[in-house]
């Protein structure tokens, strides 16, 4: 039987569908869940998926009123036990302002928002994102050794703490960092498109089990996705892509989910 | 001395933010009835120098001011909608034996100077910089300053005193877990607890 992935719907979500999309590419046997189902159904998934969107519509702050609810409090417990964890964009938001991401416990980063010596606010586009420290450690990065484009489209995406042992906690946790199509680490807009410290995309915890990604691998999971003007590898298989077969080939999005499916394989 | 105006910034109908902040301490922070009532207003305050124009002492300095930020906030659109909102301005004076308050566009509840309400201000480290339409003088001052954030204002039930009521303000307010803390960020936002009035100027 296929590993049973969750992707949780809270009030103001905006990307289950394609979520749902991604695990069950993946071939993992996926399900939307609302975030209010009973703590007994959704103890009995393998895998959880915070999708991306508006929870609560981003009042008080991006993440924070869907951190507080119960369903997150089952995330948490299943998370200690060794059940992956995938936040995207909104759901990324979550994960940090529940305390899940860098650590289980205290909040100790915040996802603010974007904030660059030239530019300020939401921006989207897509970038590039290169491993990070983290990137072996993490279930849903290892084994990436290049750069992967993808969307990234926020205005809450920059990570950050307050104090220097927080950021460097950040840097050391960083899977995903933002980059260009060389592999080459981004210091500046637009390639680093949200003054995120070190450069972080995607924070993962020290478990392993636990990512945190603000750019969406769910909008780029086949390859006709892929915009044929993008430099490097994933451009160039783009534009060579001539048949419908070939633009249904997997997008670079699916690295993600393909580490997520192999992780549970393993367990 | 400090001369400071402040802007506060109302939804005329119910604001969403302010209901779901209520809810979400009611039920997830486990406050129940405790807490009777919460509100939300942005907050510009504007920190003016006039000294060369007769400014506290002139009751003409005072008007020039009024009218400037009264004619600016009928032209602005850059940190609110008329439409939507209403807007509050209180001019104040600290330090200043003789200092007057003027005070526009009055509106509603709950007021800023009355016993029985306790305030959280809350702003981004990275805040701080005028409207970018701000005119560099208005009327008799120059504006030599700006600042920015967010004004919760609290009402309990009972009559929790002074200490009661400020552990009940720290069990809302800066972000420690999942269940403690819910309206500061505190990895890039400041606050600041008011108890009872809120002052003018607030930052200094």
């Amino acid at each position: 039987m296929n590993a049973r992935v969750a992707v949780i719907r809270f009030p103001g979500s905006n990307c289950e569908t394609e979520s749902l999309e991604a695990v069950r590419r993946a071939g993992l046997d996926g399900r939307i869940v609302r975030w209010n189902e009973p703590v007994s159904e959704l103890a009995r998934f393998d895998a959880y998926f915070l999708p991306g969107g508006f929870s609560y519509q981003d009042r008080i702050r991006a993440g924070v009123v869907a951190a507080r609810l119960p369903v997150i409090d089952l995330v948490a417990e299943r998370a200690r036990e060794g059940a992956p964890v995938l936040g995207i964009c909104n759901g990324a938001q979550i994960l940090v302002e529940a305390g899940l991401v860098p650590d289980d416990g205290a909040i100790e980063a915040a996802l603010a928002p974007n904030q660059l010596p030239a530019r300020s606010g939401y921006f989207t586009r897509w970038i590039f994102l290169v491993p990070g420290p983290a990137a072996e450690s993490c279930i849903f990065t290892r084994g990436l050794d290049a750069a992967i484009p993808m969307p990234t489209a926020h205005g809450e995406g920059r990570f950050t703490a307050r104090d220097a042992a927080g950021l460097a906690r950040l840097e050391q946790r960083s899977a995903l960092r933002f980059g260009d199509a060389t592999g080459e680490a981004a210091r500046e807009f637009p390639a680093l498109p949200n003054g995120s410290h070190a450069g972080a995309a995607g924070v993962c915890n020290s478990a392993g089990n636990v990512l945190a990604l603000m750019p969406h691998p769910d909008r780029a999971l086949r390859l006709a996705q892929v915009p044929p003007w993008l430099p490097g590898e994933w451009g160039g298989r783009r534009r060579a892509a001539r048949s419908a077969k070939e633009l249904e080939a997997d997008g670079p999005g699916m690295a993600i989910f393909r580490g997520l499916a192999h992780a549970l394989v393993e367990a | 001395m400090t001369i400071a105006a402040q802007i506060l910034i109302a939804r005329k109908a119910a604001d969403p933010t302010a209901l779901t902040a209520r809810d979400a301490i009611r039920t997830l922070l486990g406050y129940g009835d405790r807490l009777a009532d919460l509100h939300r207003r942005d907050l510009l305050e504007l920190h003016l120098d006039g000294i060369d124009s007769g400014l506290p002492a002139s009751n003409e300095a005072w008007d020039s001011v009024a009218n400037a930020i009264e004619s600016y906030l009928e032209s602005t659109v850059s940190f609110w909608n008329p439409n939507r909102e209403r807007a509050w301005v209180r001019i104040g004076v600290k330090s200043w034996e003789g200092g007057r308050g003027t005070t526009m566009r009055p509106f509603g509840e709950p007021p800023l100077d009355e016993a029985g309400f306790d305030h959280l201000l809350v702003w981004s480290r990275d805040s701080g910089s005028p409207p970018p339409d701000l005119p560099a003088e208005l009327g008799a001052a120059r504006v030599i300053g700006a600042e920015r954030g967010e004004l919760y204002t609290f009402a309990w039930s009972g009559e929790p005193d002074e200490r009661a009521r400020m552990g009940l303000l720290e069990g809302v307010a800066v972000a420690q877990s999942r269940g403690r803390g819910l309206l500061v960020q505190p990895h890039y936002q400041n606050h600041r607890f008011i108890l009872g009035a809120v002052p003018n100027p607030i930052w200094e």
